[in-house]
């Protein structure tokens, strides 16, 4: 096992038996903060003496939580740190020069010929004005010729993997995928021939099976032109993976470095372990059902679901297929995992399942019954009994209601003339059960993180005493530990409530942990269905096993398996402030 | 349907610019819509203008005989009922044959047309003299470094806001045609270019403050854009990421707001054009109100919504091209 890591790890570039290659970035005792105010007040440094080195053919990560200061860390070392925020001490070297010294239009200057970037979300990245020519162009070294540049734009498309170099030199960036924009991105931050590419969470916007596209060809111009790559990321399954070197950061410092393979394997500080324990393919998955499946009477029956939506614009408009006769079967206390990529209709069944979207044709039918013909008691019996709960913690709750005054809401509507104290109690309860401490029930959203959040959408839910509860990517904007713990909540209110689950999820490892089976969506058809290790083992379908290929994070699966970190934490406190 | 619309194109590079960035299905819809308001505007002022009394008492002097009144009413066809009445004014519309005015004697279109000129001329002026305080105050206000310098121009545009045209024109008069004497007090006939500046600043003032203001905030909006961003990143030179990823990046919401306030720029044209005695559409629109020239009402407003709507279809038709993401 070792060998696999140190082999891997190997033709990724590190050589360590050889002369160590130059280097393009170093990081002296970085020091990151806000600028200084007129008043003066104490300020927290957000970077707090980071140091890294990057040499040229090698790919190095930097991997933390969000607040971690490891973006603010990747943007100082090419100059791009927001206008509230600046460098208060240390050194930034990039291919042995100390920019700091050199003015604000030779630093540019340096900086921008001997460093790419890379942002996380690609199309925000590009000006949507401007066909991707143009973007181009702007980004050739000055003294192209108009006739070089011609020339340049083409070719640095076709490097980055682009199949229709001249549509796409037309388009615009609205009309190219994220993944196309992805790849526009490195074309242009290559374009001055750079010794250094700065990644910044490269893949966190994108599909499963493009990220893995997107990192090959990242990878591939490392090994090709030898360039020194930092790659950014939450994702410990993606640096595993794809980096020789790893810097380990917490709350403004790096807390560990070492052989990627090493630190993984090995870990030396308390908080790399505690991110390891949190990676969703070394949980052991829930699996509360086995023989007893198939007597368990059908919660909820969706036949030939069909939706398609009407795209319009001044140019015309264009049919949208999201859903295309979607068969599902979910038993009473069942968990099933939808999975797919974006576009493959997940959202629009589970919107449909608690009739947030209606069909264009087929049925969903709750209990045995179609819910448009039940009548108005039990139409408001069903609204309670299938809940939902959002993707983004950060829209889903009123921003002008507290915590209590969110869950009193279902209660009262549920119960009504229900004793005050009595609402009040169950508030209590309902707040213990997402585990977050009483005191929490006069805070405001914006009090809370987004964890803190999640808990509290997840409390809205329960709080009318569902039997179904649809979750649509419940745990996909939050930080790895915390996502840890958020599924770990519903895997014990999968327990404790006897729940049956509809969990949509673009993360296969997030739905092996929870889910039992397993539903493969695309292109709003299913392609395969299953109990979850089954089909992970052994896909049946292309696209089944392109998505499982695609995981990052191979690396990962071969260590041993974890002590469990989290243990005897408490839960108040182990999730980071608002 | 873009991408199929892209692949036609011949391979020539950029192949997009052979693309129609516009569809004639959507052109021509928004022209209906336009039209619609034009049918709605003058329905509603022939409907107010039936309520009020019978014009042809107006035409008559005070002493005159019945007898007399009525034949005038039969001439004119206000005897007739209203949904007739209304049925011959609409053909009259679609024909452009209108009664005579009852003041001048003479075809209303043809007098309104005349003016349209001198209003088009003080309009345009406004237009590019709002255009370039609201932008200029919209940048300042997003971008300046001293914070007196964001504040106290927006500030000053919206106190402006809140107060009335016909008392900004008529301070303007009183302080620099009064007082000073650096300009004549009346508009075209008596002064010739100089006649015009204080009509201009006048109706400019009316729509600088939402220009600034919009612009100010699409400003900040592209400032905080990770595109620009990816500009500094290439090495773009500052002028450039300013005019080319910023600037040009805010103009697009500010030109809905332009067309949102053509509405404004017509009807303080109106006003304007009274205080000043600018011979242009507006004040005749408000002549013909007084003597209740009916015909000439009719027409200076069916002028004045076509005016409006067509602003609009420009300004469509223009941010189309300017921000191509509405192309979709």
């Amino acid at each position: 096992m070792t060998e696999t890591l140190h082999a891997a790890t190997a033709a990724r570039g590190h050589r360590p038996d050889l002369e160590p290659a130059p280097t393009v970035l170093q990081i002296r005792e970085l020091v990151v903060g806000p600028r200084p105010q007129g008043g003066g007040a104490a300020t927290r440094n957000l970077v707090d003496g980071a140091s890294l080195v990057v040499h040229r053919g090698e790919m190095v990560g930097l991997v933390g939580e969000s607040g971690s200061g490891k973006t603010l860390t990747a943007l100082a070392a090419a100059d791009l740190l927001p206008a509230a925020l600046q460098i208060r001490g240390g050194q930034v070297l990039v291919d042995g020069v100390d920019v700091a010294p050199l003015g604000r239009r030779a630093a540019r200057r340096h900086l921008s010929s001997s460093v790419g970037i890379i942002f996380q979300n690609p199309t925000s990245s590009l000006n949507p004005r401007l066909r991707i020519d143009a973007q181009l162009r702007e980004a050739l070294p000055r003294g192209t010729s108009r006739q070089q540049r011609r020339e340049l734009t083409g070719d640095l498309l076709g490097q980055v993997g682009v199949p229709n170099v001249v549509k796409t030199l037309g388009a615009y960036p609205h009309e190219l995928s994220g993944g196309l924009n992805q790849r526009v991105m490195i074309a242009i931050a290559l374009a001055r021939r750079p010794g250094l590419l700065i990644a910044d969470e490269p893949t966190t916007a994108l599909d499963v099976s493009v990220q893995a596209q997107v990192l090959d060809l990242i990878d591939q111009l490392r090994a090709d032109l030898g360039i020194g790559v930092l790659l950014v990321s939450h994702d410990i399954g993606v640096i595993a993976d794809r980096t020789s070197i790893v810097s380990v950061m917490s709350q403004g410092r790096i807390v560990e470095t070492g052989d990627t393979a090493e630190v993984l394997r090995s870990p030396r500080h308390d908080y790399t372990r505690r991110l390891l324990a949190a990676v969703p393919q070394r949980l052991a998955p829930l699996r509360l059902r086995s023989a007893e499946r198939d007597e368990s009477p059908v919660h909820l029956e969706i036949t030939q679901a069909r939706r398609s939506f009407v795209v319009r614009g001044p140019a015309g408009s264009r049919h949208f297929t999201a859903l295309d006769g979607v068969d599902l079967t979910l038993r009473q206390g069942q968990a099933i995992g939808l999975v797919g990529e974006s576009g493959s209709g997940k959202t629009t069944l589970a919107r449909a399942v608690v009739g947030l979207e209606r069909l264009d044709s087929g049925t969903i039918r709750y209990q045995g019954q179609d819910p448009d013909e039940l009548d108005r008691a039990a139409h408001r019996r069903w609204r309670r009994d299938v809940q939902y709960v959002f993707q983004d913690p950060y829209s889903s709750l009123d921003p002008r209601l507290t915590v209590q005054q969110t869950l009193r809401e279902p209660l009262e509507l549920n119960h009504s003339g229900l004793a005050r104290a009595t609402v009040n109690r169950r508030v209590e309860e309902l707040l213990d059960e997402v585990e977050l401490p009483g005191a929490f029930r006069t805070r405001f959203p914006s009090e809370l993180s987004g964890g803190q959040r999640q808990r509290v959408g997840i409390a809205r839910a329960l709080a009318s005493d569902p039997a179904l509860i649809v979750a649509d990517e419940p745990v996909s904007a939050l930080d790895l530990s915390v996502q840890a713990r958020v599924l770990a909540l519903f895997g014990r209110l999968r327990q404790e409530r006897a729940l049956s689950f509809l969990f949509i999820s673009h993360d296969l490892t997030v739905v092996r942990y929870l889910c039992e089976d397993l539903v493969v969506l695309r292109r709003g058809t299913v392609v395969e269905q299953g109990p979850t290790e089954t089909v992970l083992r052994q896909p049946a379908h292309p696209y089944t096993r392109s998505l499982v290929d695609a995981v990052p994070g191979r690396a990962l699966s071969t260590l041993p398996a974890p002590t469990d970190a989290l243990d005897g934490v408490d839960p108040a406190t182990r999730e980071e402030g608002p | 349907m873009s991408n199929a619309t892209a692949s036609t194109a011949p391979a020539g590079r950029p192949s997009g610019q052979l693309r129609s960035p516009i569809g004639v299905r959507h052109l021509v819809r928004r022209l209906l819509t336009g039209l619609i308001a034009v049918w709605g505007a003058i329905t509603i002022v022939f409907f107010a203008l039936y309520s009020s009394n019978n014009p042809v008492l107006l035409l008559v002097p005070p002493d005159a005989p019945p007898e007399e009144t009525a034949r005038l009413t039969r001439l004119y066809g206000f005897d007739q009922p209203v949904p007739v009445q209304y049925v011959k004014f609409l053909g009259n519309v679609v024909t452009g044959s209108f009664p005579d005015s009852l003041r001048y004697g003479q075809d209303p279109l043809t007098i309104a047309l005349q003016k349209v000129p001198a209003s088009l001329l003080l309009g345009a002026a406004s237009l590019v003299l709002g255009v370039l305080v609201g932008g200029l105050i919209g940048y300042v206000a997003a971008t300046a470094r001293y914070a007196w310098l964001r504040r106290v121009p927006l500030s000053i545009a919206t106190v402006a806001d809140a107060v009335p045209t016909f008392f900004v024109g008529m301070v303007l008069i009183l302080v620099f045609a009064v007082t000073l004497r650096w300009v004549p007090t009346m508009g075209r006939g008596a002064g010739g270019v100089t006649g015009m500046i204080l009509p201009t600043i006048t109706l400019a003032i009316a729509f600088v403050p939402a220009i600034s203001r919009v612009f100010r905030t699409a400003l900040l909006e592209a400032l905080r854009a990770d595109h620009v961003r990816t500009a500094i990143a290439k090495g773009v030179s500052r002028p450039m990421v300013a005019l080319r990823h910023v600037v040009a990046n805010a103009v697009g919401p500010t030109l809905n707001v332009v067309g949102i306030q053509a509405g404004v720029l017509l009807g303080g044209a109106v006003v304007t054009e009274s205080v000043f005695g600018w011979p242009g559409i507006g004040q005749l629109s408000i002549n013909a109100v007084q003597n209740r020239d009916y015909p000439l009402v009719i027409v200076c407003v069916l002028i004045i919504a076509i005016g409006f709507v067509l602003i609009n279809l420009v300004v469509d038709v223009l941010s189309v091209l300017i921000e191509p993401r509405l192309r979709a």
